[in-house]
Order: C-alpha cells, then structure tokens, then sequence
C-alpha cells in the first residue's frame, strides 16, 4: 500500500535507468552507456507488471521461471546516478535477471509513451487485452519478435564466440534498445492498423519492418545523451581530427557524411552480432540513391524497407545540420558548442519520431505503400505545424524522392505532396456531432449516407473499425483536436468474377468504368478460387466535426488490387497452407529470420502454386 | 554364355517398413536375376517395435537375393538421401537390429548416392573454399550448399538430444508428435552413413555420387537398361530462380553459418541445461501461467519450423531415378520435393524432354510417402494423362497414416486429395494395408 496522502499529487513521470544502446557500446572508460529516460508514472506490481505491460521472465528453452522482479527504482537515487555505477557494477548488472526485466518494462513503456504523445490519445495493443506481455530472455536465439496470437514480445538471448571461444559473451536481445524499441513498435502499429499484417504488396510486408527499424532508430538518438556519446566515441577514435578544446566539436564533423559516419554509424561497431541487426540498419543508412533504384527494380523484396530507413535517416542529417547552420561557432575556429550540436541532434530526432508516428492516422487502412505514407507524414506535420521552419517536410520530401518514393497525392494549395481535402460537401444533416467523436454505429451512418460522395463500393461490406478522438499538441504549445476513424471494404470473389467488377469505379460524379487494358486477375490464376479484395480508409474529422481529409486505398483500384493479386499469387500465399492461415499468426518470428538469411521475398516462399496437392 | 543384351521382365517389391521407404527391383535376365535395393529406412513400424520390422525386412531381401544355388548377391544399393526413414536399415548399431551387416554381407557391386553425399567435398563448416582439397570441379556454392546440410544435420541432432526433449514431454505442446517425428527423422544416422561409406569402398565399381544427367554406372550393372538421373541438380545448375542471391556463394555461407549458429546454441544450451531444472508448473504464479504456456508452445513451434527447414532441405537432395527398358518406364523419385523435381520439370535445358519422357511411365514410386508436395502437378498430369487401359499407370506408395502431417491444415501424409487422384487415374498399391502374412508387395512388369 502506498502511504501518500490521498489528495496528494500523483507525478505524472518517472525517471527509470535503462542501457542507452545495447552493452556493446561503451564510453572511454570501458562502461556501459546507460541513460535515464522518462516514463510515464503508474502503480506497478512484481514483474514489473503494469497498466500496459506485464513482463514474464521465463525461458521456454530451459523451462526455468524467474520470480517475478520489483521496477528498480533504486538506480535512478540522485545520488547513484551522479555517482555513476562503475564499469564492473554494470557489467554485473547485466547478468542481473531484475534489471534485464526492468530495462525490457522501462522502453516499451516509453516507445508506448511517445507514441501516445504524437498521436494524442491512449493507444490499444493489437490484440484483444490491455498488457503486453514481454519475455526478456523467451529462449536461446538471436531472433525476438511481436506475437500478436500471443499478446507478447519474445526476445531471445545468446553466446557470441569470441577468438574461436564459445559462450565467451552472453547477448540478451532485452538489453538492446533498438531490439525492444522495434518490436514495440510492430505491436503498437498492429493495434492502429491491424490490416497492415494482411498478406498484400510486397511494400505493406517491408513497410512493418521498414517503420519499426525508423521507430528504433530515432528512439535511441532522442535519448538524452546518447548523440554526445555517440559524438564522444568517433572522435575519442580519430584523434588526429580532434578539437583542442573539449568543449567543442572540430568543424571537421559538422558535414553530412562525417556525422553519418560518425554518429548513425558509429553505434556498436565492435558487436559481434550473428543477427546482423546493427549492420542491417547500418546498411540501410549506407543505401545510396542508385542501390535504392536497384533495390525497388530487382527483386529484393526484404530489402524495401530499408528505402524508408535510408530517406528518414538522411532527412535527420539534412534537418539537423540545417538547426545548426542557424548556431554560430561558440569556439571560434574549433567548431561549435558539443553539447549544443548533441541537443540539437536529439530534438531532431525526438520531432521526427513524433512526425513519424502521427503520419499513421493519415494513412489508408489497407494496403499501405510507401507513397501513401508520405503524403500522410506531410499532411500530418502540416496539420499541426503550418510553418515549417527547419524545413522538416521539404527535407523528408526530397529525401524520399532521391530513394525513389514518389508521394501518392501532387499536394493542395501550395503544400506538395499532402492529402487534398474532399472537394465535395458533405451531408451531416441525419448524424449527431457529440456521438460522431466516439460512437462506431453514428460514424458509420455518416458513411452510409455520404457512401456516392465518398466513393464506397456498395456492394462490399463495409464496417467503421474505430473511432479516436485525439488531443495533439505541436511543439510550439498549439492544440489540434481531431477525431480519426478508420473502416474497411471486404469483398469476396472468384477470380474469374474480377473482370465484370466496375473498375475504378464508382466516382463521384458518376462515370463510365474504365476499360482495363491489362486484367487484374493473374493468368495462371484458376476461375474458381475465391478471395477476398480488400479496401479501407481514414476519415479525419475536425474538431467541429467535419470531414478535413478522407485517405483510402479504393477496393476498386485496379492498379493496386492487380499488383496485390499478383503477389500473392507469386509468393505462393493461396496455396491451402497459407491460405489456412496457420503461419500467418507468428508471421514477425519467419520474417524476421528471412530477414536474416537474406530470403527472396518477406512475404511468404512456399514453392510454385498449383504444385501442391 | 552370351550376356543378355536386356531384361525379360522386372520385379518390384515394396516392403512394409512402417513409415519409411524399402524397395527391391529385379531385373530378370535370362542368365540370371540381377537386384538393386533402393532404400531401407523407418522411423515407425506398424508394430512400433523397429528393431523387429527391420530385421524381418532384411531377412526377405537376403531371401529374394538367393539364386537358385544358394547364393545371395545384391547388384548395387540406391539411397536416395540420408533420412532415417530411408537409412536406418543400413545401420550396423544393434539397437536398429544391426541389418546393415547382412545387406553389406550381400556385396553390392555399386552404391549409389546423390551428390551431396560424396566424401572427397570439402566440409569445411563455413562453406568456405578449402585450398587443397582432394575435389576438383566443386563451386563454391555447391560447397556452400553441402556444408550448409552439414550444419542442419548437427542442428537437428542437438536438437533432438537436447531442447526439444522438454517439448515432446509437454502435453500442452501441440507439435510435441511432429517435432518428435521430424526431429528424428533428421537425425545424422551415423551408423548407416559410415556403413554406406564402407559398402561403396568394398563395391566392385565402388560409389557414386549423383547429380542432375550424371551418367551411371548402374547402366553397366544393367544391361539393357537406360537410368536417366533427373535430381538433385547441383547449386551450380539450379541456383533458384527469382533472384539472384541464390547463385551468390555468400548466400550458401550465411545460410550455411545461420544453420552451424543454430547447432552450436543448442548445444551451449544442452549443457547448460543439467543445472537449473525447469520450473514446477505449480511455482509459477497463477497470473503467469497462460503466457508460460504460449511461450512453450511458440518455442514449439519455433523450433518445429527450423526443422521443417532441415527436413525438406534434406528431402531436395533426394536422388531422382528414371529406369528405361525399351518403352516401359520405372520413376524413383525418394523424397524428391518441388524444389528439387522443378530442376528436371521447368528449369533445365532439356526440360522439355524430360516431360515428353516422363509422359507414359509405366511405374511411379509416390514421392515422399505420399505428401502433398513431391508429387509435382505438372508431373502429375503427365505421367497420368489418358493412356490405354492396358498401358496404364501404377503408382506404389510406401507410407503409414496418422505418422506425419496433421488433415486439419491439410499436410497430413498421406495426403487425401493426392490418394484420391492417384486412385482415379492410376492403379494405386500401398504398403498400408500389409500385415504380417504379406508383408511386402510385389508386381512384376514383363518388358
């Protein structure tokens, strides 16, 4: 029982010691660089079991439980954090199963916390339940992985080899920042657009990982901190380009690529991961834009993802020395201030991972390519913060094109790129403003009557999914109040149905289908087998309740249905394994390890169809 | 006395292994019956009691190998890769019934493997080129390849030895039977491997290792008779093909190196494990125990789905025989999977030849005991399209329900709708039905 008064005040955070990187990545001195972060405030209970997260520390390899561990509150004490724990304190906190288990609890918490700061609304997990169970060390492999069947993120652990020595080094997957982060952030973006996990383009199945190595990315450079150490690290190395002046960074690093270099790149260097992890996202800041045309043209599928890392990541590097160009050299001819350059680096990155997550409420529900996700991080970004002073959407804008992502829509009213507004009145006159906030059934009497002016298909059935009021705050104190709500379009068909359907069809107003030149259906695809087509979309509504953007993937879109449909055919996906739909429920644990090997297609390999009986 | 120039008529005897393969082909002659044994393996025997079916097997083929005068011979040996369910009964170990001492004691004249099997390839665990090796020819790829099998086969044996035990105890673990089985099935059978090694090392025309149009040395053994080798293709012929990465010997080496990762933390484990002891069920708390039981029955299925890997890798190295006599065709396909059988059907050069071939085979040994996925549709419609009564199809499957697979997300072995198909367009025989008092099935094909 706690013995605060009752009407005292309750903090609405609290300060929790986590490992800054993974324990690889150490200071001058050999120790760990460790950071504490904010997390929300909440009442926990051994585990650490909270509102939203529950973390169970068993191991299904040896069948070994441990007993279920207090948050370690003790390590954030003024007085130890000052003192800062020496190399061999934290290196035996490592091997300490508590801290492993609150170091796992303290990042989800806090990639749950940023993402219900950006998106201003408490989030869902997504699966039916409230906490996300969390294994910190689930079984000896160097995998982890979001289970969405059940309710909880696996995070393996394993021995390294060290000179020709097994088991010299123990890597526990908890420990690493970027690991917890990206798994997170598959459960939360499962909870926000559940039909993202759906076999369809080979762009929906890249842009999961995609999202999540961005998500983890950022989450790790907007520790506080971490960007000085990461600056400290590069330059403790290269002493002949050092300042002579400790308190300033040599010029020599203020450049685009020395700071890719030194800072993107520079974390865990010396990780001898077997899982490739820290090198896969190193490689994905490395792409240059030629590979990225090769990576989109030829076939390598599992690699598209990494096209979002390299735009968002450069687009950091672009916006962040932009902030500094407008700080004048403290030290004269030595540089700049070093702290000064970190900070910057840090809220650059912390307002990215906001933009980031808010672009989710403005993609469709469905099919999500990685045009639609540009648009939506612009429009977002420019919902909230009409005057872009550091140029983030133009930097992001032309990052993405250098990698070869074009936005879905040419933009409205002078701002390229972002979602065009309906041009079309609505009809409110049948819905009641206050249920629309909250109330499925009212939304969707909203849809039903607009459904020509929307542009529904009406013979597929279409259900409102959710309804999110949501209160966001920009950086400069400006409320935005909206209210997103997402519905889907299901419609079951045999193939040989596909070429009577009214494709790209209906329009508002009316007009003739259009006559496809090349069929949806694949050739080798046979008339009787039936599936399902897929649409969906946002509707954002104003705080007056009405209707500012309709973003949807249409179920008629020829284009998309005919590149989906051809995928799916390709990879096999209607065989009756996959079509059972057995081993799509733990579908992150297989992508993950195609990831891995370097496997020809992230979706799903199970042979030629129309081979198996 | 003349050598026949070509057999009068073949016998095919398929024997009841249980689950597993045990064929013997008799090419009558007119001077005298020459015999091949292509595989001797279970990994279940009706009777559950291995050591007993295996040794009740070997006596029938010492029996059907006697001539008239008493004396027994096998020509050569065919095995078509190293599953247990097709080796074990090469195994000298007494607690396999130790039958690869009698077959050995038959002095096959040739043993015949496929490619990956030769043990002049370099093995060098990260499938590395090994300056001075003894093999001349080998890709880097295909040494790649070979090491990368290496490594599932260990994966597989610490697996079996070591983690997976736990699981197969579990009652909560739904894939305990089938983690068990091809767990299992994937052992490296040691004993059946080196036997194999000393029989070829013993033959008159010693071992073969076979690829895609290798040319044999059973075609000596049996005159008249045309063996065309349609599988496995090497990594070199038959780098998959949508991408790229597969003909890229850094492919072979990460998997190769993911594979020996994987067998070396079973391993680590393995030790590991004799100290702490799993947790009591009752020790966990009651808030804890549904994710407990998901995190088993994940680590299940993890491990299930890496060996399943291991598994149909292993199936794509199966040898894939044609005999010819005249017009009158006899399909060996082992275990042969889609991967391996596209080679022949799609992807080789003479691949339009090969169906044209293939097109009135007279016998077909059903791929892989029946699974849903080694009988090729495209070989399928082939081999079965509408032919006279009289030159008819026969398919021969040796298999054993309710062993692999499961109906309810249809991978269950035999596969119904494979059966039905085989049954409506070919005269189908099936070891299943056979009990004690016929223990085997035999037909003979006059030629």
């Amino acid at each position: 029982m706690s013995d605060r008064p009752i009407l005292a005040a309750v903090p609405s955070s609290r300060q929790l010691l986590i490992v800054a990187q993974d324990p690889s990545v150490r200071d001058s001195e050999g120790r760990i660089i460790t950071s504490l972060i904010d997390v929300p405030f909440e009442p926990t209970a051994p585990g650490p079991k909270g509102a939203r997260v529950y973390v169970v520390d068993y191991d299904a390899s040896t069948g070994e439980f441990n007993p279920p561990s207090e948050l370690l509150v003790d390590l954030t004490k003024k007085e130890l954090s000052e003192k800062k724990l020496t190399k061999k304190e934290l290196d035996r906190l490592m091997d300490n199963s508590a801290f492993r288990a609150h170091n796992a609890y303290a990042i989800v918490m806090r990639v749950l916390a940023r993402f219900e700061f950006a998106l201003g609304r408490r989030l869902s997990w997504g699966f039916d339940g409230h906490q996300l169970h969390v294994a910190p060390t689930a079984f000896v492999d160097a995998n982890a992985f979001y289970s969405n069947r059940d309710r909880g993120l696996f995070l393996g652990y394993f021995d390294t080899e060290k000179n020709g020595k097994r088991g010299s080094k123990r890597v526990y997957t908890c420990l690493s920042h970027d690991v917890v982060a990206h798994e997170t952030t598959h459960a939360l973006l499962d909870g926000l657009r559940t039909r993202f996990t759906e076999p369809s383009s080979d762009e929906q199945a890249a842009f999961h990982e995609g999202f999540a190595d961005v998500v983890a990315l950022l989450s790790i450079f907007s520790v506080p901190g971490l960007v000085q150490k990461a600056l400290d690290l590069k330059e403790v190395k290269d002493t002949t380009s050092r300042s002579n002046d400790p308190r300033a960074v040599a010029r020599k690093w203020l450049k685009k690529e020395a700071l890719k270099e030194g800072v993107l790149l520079g974390l865990g260097e010396e990780m001898a991961d077997p899982n490739e992890r820290l090198n896969a996202l190193r490689r994905s800041v490395r792409i240059t834009p030629e590979e990225a045309n090769a990576i989109r043209t030829g076939n390598e599928a599992h690699r598209l993802g990494e096209l979002i890392v390299a735009a968002v990541m450069n687009a950091f590097l672009d916006i962040w020395l932009e902030r500094l160009s407008t700080v004048g050299p403290v030290y004269g001819k030595e540089g700049m201030d070093r702290s000064r350059v970190a900070e910057e680096g840090r809220v650059t990155a912390d307002y990215l991972l906001t933009m980031i997550v808010r672009a989710i409420d403005y993609t469709p529900t469905v099919d999500i390519r990685f045009s639609d996700f540009l648009s939506a991080l612009l429009t977002a970004d420019l919902e909230i913060r009409p005057v872009d002073r550091y140029e983030y959407r133009a930097r992001l804008l032309h990052n993405f094109k250098l990698f070869g992502i074009e936005p879905t829509s040419d933009g409205f009213d002078g701002h390229p790129a972002v979602w065009e507004p309906p041009r079309i009145e609505m009809d409110y006159s049948n819905t009641v403003f206050e249920s629309m906030q909250r109330d499925a059934d009212e939304v969707f009497r909203f849809v039903w009557q607009n459904r020509d002016k929307l542009c529904l298909y009406e013979p597929a059935y279409t259900r409102v999914e959710s309804v999110r009021p949501c209160i966001r705050i920009s950086p400069a104190g400006f409320v935005l109040r909206e209210t997103v709500v997402e519905y889907v379009q299901i419609l079951n068909v045999r193939a040989h149905e596909l070429a009577s359907l009214p494709w790209d069809e209906p329009q508002f107003p009316p007009q003739k289908p259009v006559k496809l030149e090349t069929p949806v259906k694949p050739p080798e695809m046979p008339g009787n087998l039936s599936f399902r087509l897929y649409g969906g979309g946002a509707l954002i509504f104003s705080d007056r309740g009405e209707l500012k953007y309709h973003v949807r993937s249409k179920i008629l879109n020829a284009k998309r249905q005919r590149q989906r449909l051809h995928n799916l055919w390709d990879s096999g996906f209607f065989s009756s394994q996959n079509s059972s739909g057995k081993s799509l429920t733990r579908r992150f644990a297989d992508m993950h390890r195609r990831r891995r090997l370097g496997a020809t297609n992230a979706l799903t390999k199970d042979g030629p169809y129309g081979e198996s009986f | 006395m003349a050598r026949a120039s070509k057999p009068d008529s073949l016998t095919v005897r398929a024997y009841d292994v249980g689950f597993g393969d045990c064929f013997l082909l008799t090419f009558h002659y007119k001077e005298r019956d020459r015999h091949v044994l292509v595989d001797f393996g279970t990994t279940g025997s009706r009777s559950g009691k291995d050591k007993d079916t295996l040794s009740r097997v070997a006596n029938l083929i010492v029996k059907h190998c006697t001539d008239a005068r008493g004396k027994a011979k096998l020509d050569a040996v065919v095995v078509t890769h190293r599953h247990r369910d097709h080796i074990r009964g090469f195994s000298t170990d007494p607690s396999d019934g130790a039958c690869g001492t009698r077959i050995a004691k038959l002095a096959p004249d040739l043993v015949v493997q496929p490619w990956t099997e030769a043990p002049k390839a370099p093995r060098d665990s990260k499938g590395s080129a090994s300056p001075g090796s003894r093999t001349k020819g080998f890709r880097t790829s295909n040494r790649g390849y070979m090491s990368m099998l290496g490594n599932m086969t260990q994966f597989a044996k610490s697996l079996v030895g070591g983690e997976a035990r736990r699981f197969m105890t579990l009652r909560s673990v739904q894939e305990r039977r089938q983690l068990a089985f091809v767990g299992e099935d994937n052992l490296k059978n040691e004993s059946a491997v080196r036997n194999l090694m000393k029989m070829a090392k013993a033959a008159r025309l010693k071992g073969e290792y076979l690829s895609y149009g290798s040319s044999t040395k059973l075609e000596q053994i049996l005159p008249g008779v045309k063996v065309n080798v349609l599988g496995p293709p090497t990594i070199t012929q038959h780098a998959r093909v949508k991408t790229e990465a597969e003909t890229n010997p850094e492919f072979w080496m990460l998997q190769s190196i993911f594979w020996l990762g994987q067998a070396r933390m079973m391993n680590d484990r393995r030790k590991a494990v004799s100290t702490p002891q799993p947790t009591r069920k009752n020790d966990i708390p009651l808030s804890a125990r549904w994710f407990v039981q998901n995190c088993d029955q994940v680590r299940a299925s993890q491990l299930l789905s890496l060996v399943r890997i291991v598994d149909g890798a292993m199936n794509n190295t199966s040898l894939i025989l044609l005999f010819q006599i005249g017009s009158r065709k006899f399909l060996f396909p082992g275990d042969a999977q889609i991967e391996n059988w596209e080679y022949a059907l799609r992807y080789a050069p003479d691949a339009k030849k090969n169906l044209e071939t293939l097109k009135d085979v007279t016998l077909y040994k059903v791929g892989h005991h029946g699974s849903r996925n080694a009988t090729p549709k495209t070989l399928f419609k082939v081999m079965a399209a509408k032919r006279n009564r009289s030159d008819r199809l026969t398919s021969m499957n040796s298999t054993m329900p309710d062993k692999h697979g499961d109906t309810a997300n249809r991978s269950e072995v035999p596969r119904g709708t494979l059966v039905r198909a085989l049954k409506k367009r070919s005269r189908y025989l099936t070891t299943e039905h056979l009990s004690d008092e016929t223990p085997y099935i035999e037909e003979t094909f006059s030629l």
